[in-house]
């Protein structure tokens, strides 16, 4: 047993407290060398997940099923050879057989499951999440975290209800490279910080955009064990087409908000977190995207949004000048990607940042973090027993994504936006309001 | 009057296409034309566009298409009825459903009766149900409310839950009514729509669906509580939502609500 005070015996204390346990915690608790002990079964987090695709397995399964403090306890996806292929995979050092479903319900009507990871399309994940929050669970909820704007304030506040410990999947958060920069940022390294550009394009490259236009493929019938009509759930019907499920689900707008909420929930998230706007947002948008009349996908293919906040910093985004998070300021820039960290000049990076006064960076964790290890995974579940709010909070996660929808709600209306950050809605402009929101598809509701 | 764009007609004729690029095309050229002219200053084009995409919409077939109703109808009254009910279209499903969903990116109220009207079409109503959600206008609440007396159970529990995001007296009433449906996914959803307007009298109702019905279903209005509580504290009413969530704490309602209201009451 790891501490004096199991995860249970937590559980059941806090909610005997109050919700002043859910406190913000700053990123000093992301530590990576946290999880190597073994917990014992009842101290394990028994955890469901949520969409077995791509994502679902090869990270979040990968990760977590070998992680020792946790279960996997259950596997829901809708198609059923991939819910299968998971739990086959999951069995692989476990002495537990995992459950297997089709239908997220019955999976949070499990008493014995703490937590849910949600790694479906996009348009699923709020009402997966709200129903997992009032099942009792708490939740990882893959970036976006959502599809458009007025469900993530819906979100926010069942979190708070419930006191749920919800982790977004924006794991740049917990990665030494962003962290860091972002603590140079704040601490004012390269002087007055005066503008900020996210590029979306091709990930490990300085150059390239990322454009798929996709290809056509005839409408079929839904091979054998996929339930089509449940993986569209809330979203407008559509006949299907490979074209348009599992991973191609990113280039449909009514799935996903394309390239722009894809990356832009990594990239714009630092923006937002080094502009320390991590409960608020810009206050005007204008955007230019390039949407692909001749399909299939009909996402913006090529885009450019200019946000500017209400300090008056800029934020551009983009994707053809390949992939990461470049600040200017007064005195120096600062370029970092999820390979690498550059400045104008070096001594801007070898100056030691100390974790104290800045919540974005500990050095001390610095020799821990190697790209793609489980820090966030980690952070997570450090939260769950202490029961303080993740590196990758909600509000959080429902801010950067706003910023994205923001950019594509420009982007397709082609006019200057006014948007304010407090009410969350446009100012001025019914027509950018209906955005907002998106009536689900009968009988799904929030 | 601003005129509509030649193009727009051969647009939504193209919707049908069954070369699906060309209909993909069509859709976008649609689209983008239906959300840039959204802006305030463009209310006369607006007006115009709904004219044009809500008669696509509702057009009817033309007169020799499947729709006329047979001479040998005559004397069998079930079968003239079902003639006579059986609407007949120019547009495909398809087709109509897009249109639909185009006119609910307008923010005008020209849209509304083509809407309302696409409730009685059984392949385009859900999508027409979801833009009068879109709409903001009283008008669109009307046809909303009056959807309510049709039938079937997925499309009224979608109607209830557009209702959700409204508020008013006229709201309320029909709110209250569907709670007593028969079908209990309506019944749910009325629950879930009512804890979303902060007016305590309704935890009298949730609190009744929390006794009765499959285990489900009481699960659910423990739920619906909790929901409406918050939404009282949210709107200023502390005392009400306290009370909400001390009732909840004495309930069998489960752990997830009780621990919501031991946050709320600490």
């Amino acid at each position: 047993m790891r501490d004096a005070v199991g995860r249970r015996t937590f559980l059941k204390r806090s909610a005997m407290g109050s919700a002043a346990s859910l406190t913000p915690t700053g990123l000093l608790a992301v530590g990576a060398g946290q999880a190597q002990k073994p917990a014992a079964p009842s101290e394990r987090v028994r955890v469901g997940l949520i969409g077995v695709g791509v994502r679902g397995r090869d990270h979040h399964l990968r990760f977590l099923g070998a992680n020792p403090r946790v279960e996997i306890a259950a596997i829901c996806d809708v198609d059923r050879s991939r819910a299968d292929f998971a739990g086959q995979l999951a069995l692989r050092g476990s002495k537990r057989r995992p459950l297997i479903f089709g239908d997220f319900r019955s999976l949070l009507d499990r008493k014995d499951i703490d937590a849910v990871v949600i790694a479906t399309p996009d348009h699923w994940h709020s009402i997966i999440a709200i129903q997992a929050m009032e099942a009792g669970k708490d939740v990882y909820c893959e970036k976006p975290l959502t599809l458009f704007i007025a469900e993530g304030r819906r979100m926010v506040n069942v979190a708070r209800q419930y006191g749920t410990v919800i982790q977004v999947g924006s794991q740049q958060r917990s990665d030494w490279h962003f962290r860091r920069a972002v603590a140079l940022v704040r601490r004012q390294r390269i002087g007055r910080l005066k503008r900020i550009v996210t590029h979306l394009g091709n990930p490990g490259t300085t150059s390239g955009a990322f454009i798929n236009p996709g290809v056509w493929e005839p409408v079929q019938t839904p091979p054998e064990g996929l339930d089509f009509n449940m993986w569209l759930g809330p979203a407008p019907y559509h006949e299907y087409s490979p074209n348009r499920c599992h991973f191609e689900f990113r280039y449909n707008l009514d799935h996903s908000g394309g390239r722009i909420t894809d990356w832009g929930a990594h990239h714009n998230d630092i923006a937002q977190w080094a502009l320390d706007m991590d409960a608020s947002g810009p206050v005007r948008i204008e955007g230019k995207g390039g949407f692909n009349k001749a399909g299939p996908y009909d996402y913006a293919n090529y885009l450019e949004v200019h946000y500017t906040y209400g300090n008056g910093i800029e934020l551009v985004c983009e994707n053809e000048h390949g992939n990461g998070v470049r600040f200017e300021g007064s005195d120096g820039w600062i370029n970092v990607t999820r390979l690498r960290l550059d400045a104008s000049s070096p001594e801007i990076l070898t100056e030691p940042v100390s974790g104290q006064d800045i919540r974005a960076y500990d050095e001390k964790n610095k020799s821990e973090e190697i790209p793609g290890t489980d820090e966030h995974h980690n952070n997570w579940l450090d939260c769950i027993k202490s029961r303080q709010r993740c590196a990758a909070d909600i509000e959080t996660g429902h801010r950067s994504a706003t910023v994205c929808h923001l950019g594509n709600i420009a982007m397709r209306l082609g006019r200057k936006l006014e948007w304010d950050p407090d009410k969350e809605q446009f100012v001025g402009d019914a027509g950018a309001n209906i955005l907002k929101d998106k009536p689900f598809r009968a009988p799904w509701r929030l | 009057m601003p005129t509509t764009n030649p193009e727009v007609t051969q647009w939504i004729d193209q919707l049908g296409d069954p070369d699906q690029v060309v209909a993909y095309f069509a859709y976008q050229c649609l689209l983008e034309l239906t959300l840039r002219t959204g802006p305030p200053t463009q209310a006369e084009a607006q007006v115009c566009l709904a004219t044009v995409l809500g008669e696509a919409l509702t057009a009817p077939a033309r007169a020799s298409g499947a729709g006329a109703q047979p001479a040998s109808f005559a004397g069998n009254p079930f079968l003239a009825a079902v003639a006579s009910q059986t609407a007949s279209y120019r547009y495909a499903p398809r087709v109509r459903v897009q249109l639909a969903r185009l006119l609910g990116l307008l923010p005008c109220d020209s849209a509304v009766p083509f809407l309302k009207q696409a409730l009685m079409d059984l392949e385009a109503r859900d999508m027409a149900r979801c833009s009068l959600e879109s709409n903001a206008s009283e008008s669109a609440t009307e046809a909303l409310i009056g959807a309510l007396a049709a039938v079937g159970a997925t499309f009224l529990t979608g109607v209830v839950n557009s209702l959700a995001n409204r508020s008013g007296p006229s709201i309320v009433q029909a709110l209250r009514k569907a709670a007593q449906e028969p079908q209990p996914e309506v019944r749910d959803a009325a629950l879930m729509a009512l804890a979303a307007i902060p007016d305590s009298s309704h935890d009298s109702i949730i609190e009744q669906a929390a006794h009765t019905g499959s285990a489900a279903e009481r699960r659910l209005a423990h739920v619906a509580r909790a929901r409406l509580a918050e939404t009282l504290r949210a709107s200023g009413d502390k005392l009400g939502a306290a009370h909400i969530y001390r009732a909840i704490l004495t309930s069998d309602a489960e752990e997830p609500q009780k621990r919501a209201a031991r946050l709320a009451l600490a």
